[in-house]
């Protein structure tokens, strides 16, 4: 037969990429690029270029196994789903439905994701959550309160109709890529662009005003943007009189913060304060765009409050080129979290009773010995969630571990069953992107020997424990429909007609609507009031200050050709030849007092643990901070657990830490 | 007029999607090299296919030849891996492949540009850095960005 195209979604970020998968005598052997596609435009980062490396990886779990004392055996399927399902119950049995703990997945389907938290649900508990608790918790918590949906506001593509961006705590050029074009495309408008970040990365080379900001302090530079927008009279007073409430106390709250304050808790001088708040104040249409640098604070839900808050005393939300853009982070991450695999959220954002536990409460409830089983789905925290080696302890603690997944994860090799998934192309299914676009991507080949969809697994799980779960991904999807509003347009009939590129963009209320890409255009209609709620919002300093001990302040980031975990990512030969190891960017400044020259091998220590890294020496960052990439076992050992207080999110932004030469020879 | 492989440098964010779909597109023979400059500039480097190849000059074997259409081709079968053509290339983006015993340089995805598809590093382009396309269409929206920063320039009216 000769060669087929497939259309895919690209498995690695929120950009939701379509690619073409060519597949011939049942293998993938090429990729082929869609212009059309509204997003991207038929551009992929390198992730995306990579994305087949992962398929048939000689590293891919092909057989249930179930560890032993001797290792790992190999055993039949019926086995494997009989020992997970009988230890779910008997766990449920002897301890109560709260001693069981469900991971979803951001990488899984919305019906995976649906299923699995039925499944949670089902059997008793709320305890049912997934990374983007790690990742936008904050922004679940601030943008709900403030616009009454935790979503992108606008399109990426509505970036190239602004007249100003603001992009604040996102490295977009090497984790959103595609999402570049839009902006140039804006300043070929004569758009201005903002970048605030304490790194001058290459997302900064975009912008015209640069604001390095000392990590953490993110609540201040906002206020004082609020600040000098209200002084000089560039607030939107009929906006504000028609479609906010709360306005007053923040102009009460941001008298405090002129540039002189700002300039003395953040670091940017003051005129750059003030030229940042002028090109957004003035802009006919502007928009904000944020990601991680925001959210993974113990003032997350705070800094996205602060954001919301300028957006709505410019009027700057529900027109085209205008709004809040959270960028997230996983192909389906928005998917998962509109699929209600959260511990306080039923499917379409519906509030439990009783929430859950959180992923980080899971690791604090296991170690306690209140949580005794877990079911995890394509994740892994023990590299992906912080304070890493409690999360380690904490899962050797359980009674039994499942883990469904495609490689053996530092997560999987803990557990006592694990179940092989079948990877991305391997399986059809719907994805959301961080544009709200739900999209369907097709199976283009068999998956690897044993291998099978997480939502079968999660149905076989299901059956055995008396319910009756549907394994066909369409047939749930047709579930999804009748229980999320704004999915209930988006049925597998219209995702998965021929020439739809693009999919369908949520809310998406009945069969017929095509789509809603620009959200609150004439009312908030989720908030009690339809109002947009200005919620005024004070500076607080990180959890973790340096001192005598640890004196730099660590933060954590993202390298373009890797991604999260790095489970996929150091697995593709392609991406690891550009970044094979674990480094730490430092000042030159304190890599000659501290003695360290560029590639030279040094350790990190924190409060919490301590790792090896490669010396990198830049002025990209400012002296006294430190920065390493989390895609490797050793960053998340160093990185502090503290939480906002709503959002439940760690603040794996800053961390206090000390690095040290290691001696030629090793051990010291 | 002839297409040519166009980098609008200013715009590269330094993210090797073109090494990587360049790499999957030639058997792993990467043929795109993107040089970083003090963290605050990279530039995609390919075969600039020259009017006068030093290349070209360099090569005895005559596995490097210029061609009527502009561009320099390579013929595998003919080069001997003597490494003379990675000396003279002063953009340094010849490179030899142990694996085969011959170089590599960029091709201008000949074999997609014959079934009418452009070359896999303009498609992939995040940032749309990489053009293929006649010298007047790649200048004009340069010409008319370059305006724009001058009318930026003065003083509101």
């Amino acid at each position: 037969m000769p060669p087929q195209p497939v259309p895919t979604i690209c498995p690695y970020c929120g950009v939701g990429c379509a690619l073409t998968t060519i597949v011939e005598d049942g293998r993938a052997v090429g990729i082929e690029y869609v212009p059309e596609h509204p997003a991207s435009e038929g551009a992929l980062c390198p992730k995306g270029n990579a994305a087949l490396e992962v398929l048939d990886h000689p590293d891919r779990l092909r057989y249930p196994m179930k560890r032993t004392a001797g290792g790992w055996t190999r055993i039949s399927w019926d086995e494997a789903l009989a020992l997970v399902a009988d230890n779910l119950a008997s766990t449920r049995q002897e301890h109560g439905a709260n001693a069981l703990g469900f991971l979803a997945s951001a990488k899984c389907t919305n019906e995976e994701n649906y299923a699995l938290q039925k499944l949670a649900r089902l059997m008793g508990t709320n305890n049912v959550d997934h990374c983007a608790r790690l990742c936008h918790a904050s922004t679940i918590v601030g943008l709900s309160r403030a616009f009454g949906g935790a979503a992108m506001t606008n399109p990426l593509s509505d970036l190239a109709r602004a007249d100003c961006i603001l992009i604040i705590g996102s490295n977009l050029s090497e984790n959103h890529a595609p999402a570049a074009r839009w902006i140039w495309r804006a300043k070929d408008r004569g758009a201005r662009v903002i970048v605030a970040d304490p790194r001058f990365t290459p997302t900064a080379w975009l912008a015209d005003t640069f604001l390095q900001l000392r990590p953490g302090t993110d609540v201040a530079l906002l206020n004082g943007l609020a600040h000098v927008i209200l002084r000089e009279g560039l607030a939107d007073r009929d906006f504000i009189a028609q479609r906010t409430i709360g306005f007053d106390a923040l102009a009460r709250t941001a008298t405090a913060y002129s540039p002189e304050v700002v300039a003395a808790i953040t670091g940017v001088p003051a005129e750059r304060i003030l030229a940042a708040a002028r090109a957004y104040g003035r802009a006919p249409a502007a928009a904000i765009v944020y990601c991680m640098g925001i959210t993974q604070h113990t003032t997350g839900s705070d800094n996205v409050a602060a954001i919301a808050n300028l957006a709505l005393i410019c009027g700057q939300v529900g027109r085209p080129g205008t709004g809040v853009l959270p960028l997230r982070g996983q192909n389906n991450v928005q998917g998962a979290c509109d699929m209600g695999a959260l511990a306080e959220f039923l499917p379409g954002y519906r509030r439990v009773e009783a929430p859950g536990l959180t992923v980080v409460e899971m690791m604090y409830a296991a170690a306690a010995g209140d949580l005794r089983a877990m079911l995890v789905m394509g994740e892994n925290p023990v590299v992906s969630d912080p304070n890493a080696d409690h999360v380690l302890a904490a899962l050797e603690k359980l009674d039994f571990l499942a883990v469904q997944d495609v490689f053996l994860t530092e997560t999987a090799e803990l557990a006592h069953v694990v179940l092989p998934a079948a990877a991305w192309a391997e399986k059809e299914g719907s994805y959301t992107s961080t544009e709200r676009r739900v999209q369907w991507s097709h199976r283009v080949t068999d998956p690897a020997e044993e291998a099978r969809p997480d939502l079968w697994i999660v149905a076989q799980i299901a059956r055995r424990l008396g319910f009756d779960f549907a394994d066909d991904p369409r047939a749930v999807l047709r579930e999804i429909n009748a229980a999320v509003p704004a999915y209930a347009g988006i049925t597998p009939e219209r995702l998965t007609e021929p020439g739809r590129v693009g999919g369908l963009i949520w809310p998406c209320p009945d069969p017929a609507h095509p789509g809603t890409p620009i959200l609150h255009v004439d009312a908030f209609d989720n908030t009690p009031d339809g109002r947009g709620h200005i919620i005024p919002v004070e500076y607080r300093p990180p959890a973790e200050s340096p001192g005598d001990a640890y004196p730099l302040v660590l933060t954590t980031g993202r390298v373009v050709v890797h991604y999260n975990s790095g489970s996929m990512s150091r697995r593709s030969a392609s991406l690891l030849a550009h970044e094979p190891a674990l480094f730490v960017e430092v000042h030159p400044a304190d890599a000659q007092r501290l003695g360290l020259t560029e590639g030279a091998a040094v350790e990190v220590a924190s409060a919490r643990g301590k790792t090896t890294a490669q010396a990198r020496i830049t002025n990209t960052i400012a002296e006294g901070w430190a920065f390493m990439p989390f895609h490797f076992a050793g960053t998340n050992v160093l990185t502090s657990d503290a939480l906002d207080p709503l959002a439940r999110i760690p603040e794996f932004k800053v961390a206090a830490c000390a690095i040290e030469a290691v001696p030629p020879g090793g051990e010291r | 007029m002839t297409r040519m492989l166009y980098v609008d440098y200013e715009r590269c964010i330094d993210c090797h999607a073109c090494e990587v779909a360049c790499q999957r597109e030639h058997a792993g023979r990467r043929n795109m090299h993107v040089a970083r400059v003090q963290d605050r500039f990279a530039a995609p480097l390919a075969c600039r296919h020259c009017d006068h190849s030093p290349c070209v000059v360099a090569c005895y074997a005559d596995a490097l030849t210029a061609w009527p259409d502009g561009t320099v081709r390579f013929q595998a079968d003919k080069c001997t891996g003597c490494s003379l053509c990675v000396v003279a290339c002063p953009f340094g983006v010849i490179v030899l492949d142990p694996a085969r015993k011959a170089v590599t340089q960029c091709d201008l995805c000949l074999h997609r540009l014959d079934e009418g598809r452009l070359p896999v590093c303009v498609l992939t382009c995040p940032a749309g850095a990489i053009h293929f396309d006649e010298y007047a269409g790649y200048v004009a929206p340069v010409r008319r960005r370059a305006a724009l920063a001058m009318v930026d320039a003065l003083p509101p009216s």
